[in-house]
């Protein structure tokens, strides 16, 4: 008969409260979202505030101020941004091996899936704000152009209606 | 016709069931001294460390596996080199009972054999279901389970409001995490002693100890 001694028996155990639970599906769909994430929020922190193309022209003149200040911060630190990013890719990429595809994990590994997507929700909160002065001169613009146009369309239907008379 | 009565088991009554399992003849056999001096001994060491390791009886020892189908649930006792659970690889206990066996061991105890009593479920039905891992195998825990759930329903409102501020790519992938159910089960862990230097083969007498018993 083999023998499984008491002291064997205790080195193959494992403690039950860290047995493998199964990952929520929307905990691993956040998990899989935050990796593109990282990489668009990662290249827009060292990319985007230092092009000039984006730079506000200024139709309110708050974004202004607004938009020299968080974008100049962003682009003094850029690379602790980028670095960060991509450690916490780094991060995304070990957990995908520790947890069989962010399918079955301890649950102190939920918990770092967790962290990671609120790391990716707060990335991309962050690189809104920082469009914020964009969109609303962008929004601005379009509000005066479609006023524009609509102004030109009244006016000509106005023209046409008096020149029939 | 079986006569036996069905009787429903509760932890604290499984000390008796399992003197029934491991003696089949109900009956306790006649001890060598040196085994009784050896068991004397291991009951010395845990007192000395304030630990209780209650005596089941007397018994031969078995290799194969034995159905315990007079009570309800049924019972599956196993020598643990044949336990699919503990051939798995990893055998889980709970951290509170881990502790207690680790300071059994630390304390010098050690036993020749050690077997696990699983309950089987309320639908087993004994001769026509196999005897699987998943049959045996704990769900996971509760609290993990929970737990789980509540991370996935805050990422789920995390990715709404994701959907809500940045817009449509996040508003397709924002669905509820679903439940897990766990059904329990009682494992009982048991050690054998048998006489000093004598190989724990099948039926060579055995003192026999309970280890560990507890709900999941």
């Amino acid at each position: 008969m083999e023998r499984v001694t008491f002291r064997q028996f205790l080195g193959r155990t494992v403690k039950y409260e860290n047995l493998p639970v199964q990952v929520s599906p929307a905990l691993r769909r956040g998990a899989w979202i935050s990796w593109p994430v990282l990489v668009l929020t990662g290249l827009w922190f060292y990319y985007l505030p230092g092009g000039e193309v984006l730079r506000t022209e200024g139709f309110f003149r708050w974004t202004r101020g607004w938009q020299a200040g968080t974008w100049s911060f962003v682009e003094q630190n850029r690379i602790p941004f980028l670095a960060v990013n991509l450690g916490v890719l780094a991060l995304a990429v070990l957990l995908l091996a520790l947890t069989r595809g962010y399918r079955l994990a301890p649950i102190g590994l939920h918990a770092a899936l967790f962290i990671l997507v609120v790391y990716a929700a707060l990335s991309t909160l962050f690189a809104l704000f920082l469009l914020l002065p964009v969109l609303a001169n962008l929004i601005a613009w379009i509000v005066i152009i479609a006023f524009i146009i609509a102004s030109g369309i009244f006016g000509t239907m106005l023209l046409l209606a008096i020149m029939r008379r | 016709m079986n006569t036996q009565p069905v009787t429903r088991i509760t932890p604290i009554h499984t000390a008796l069931l399992l003197r029934q399992m491991v003696a089949a003849s109900g009956q306790d056999m006649p001890l060598a001294h040196s085994l009784a001096r050896r068991a004397g001994s291991v009951v010395e060491y845990a007192r000395a460390e304030r630990l209780e390791i209650p005596v089941i009886g007397s018994a031969p020892l078995f290799e194969e596996v034995r159905l315990v189908t007079r009570t309800r649930p049924a019972w599956a006792l196993y020598n643990l080199s044949r336990d699919p659970l503990y051939l798995a690889g990893r055998f889980p206990v709970p951290a509170r009972h881990l502790r207690r066996m680790r300071r059994m061991e630390a304390a010098g105890i050690q036993f020749d054999a050690v077997y696990v009593a699983h309950e089987l479920p309320d639908d087993f039905r004994p001769g026509q279901d196999p005897l699987t891992l998943q049959v045996l195998a704990p769900e996971p825990p509760t609290q993990a389970v929970t737990m789980a759930n509540h991370l996935g329903l805050a990422t789920d409102r995390i990715l709404s409001v994701c959907a809500a501020l940045a817009g449509a790519p996040f508003a397709l992938l924002a669905t509820a995490g679903a439940g897990i159910s766990a059904v329990l089960r009682d494992p009982v862990l048991m050690g054998a002693l048998v006489p000093p230097g004598v190989n724990p083969d099948p039926g060579v007498p055995a003192i026999w100890f309970l280890l560990a018993a507890w709900r999941w």
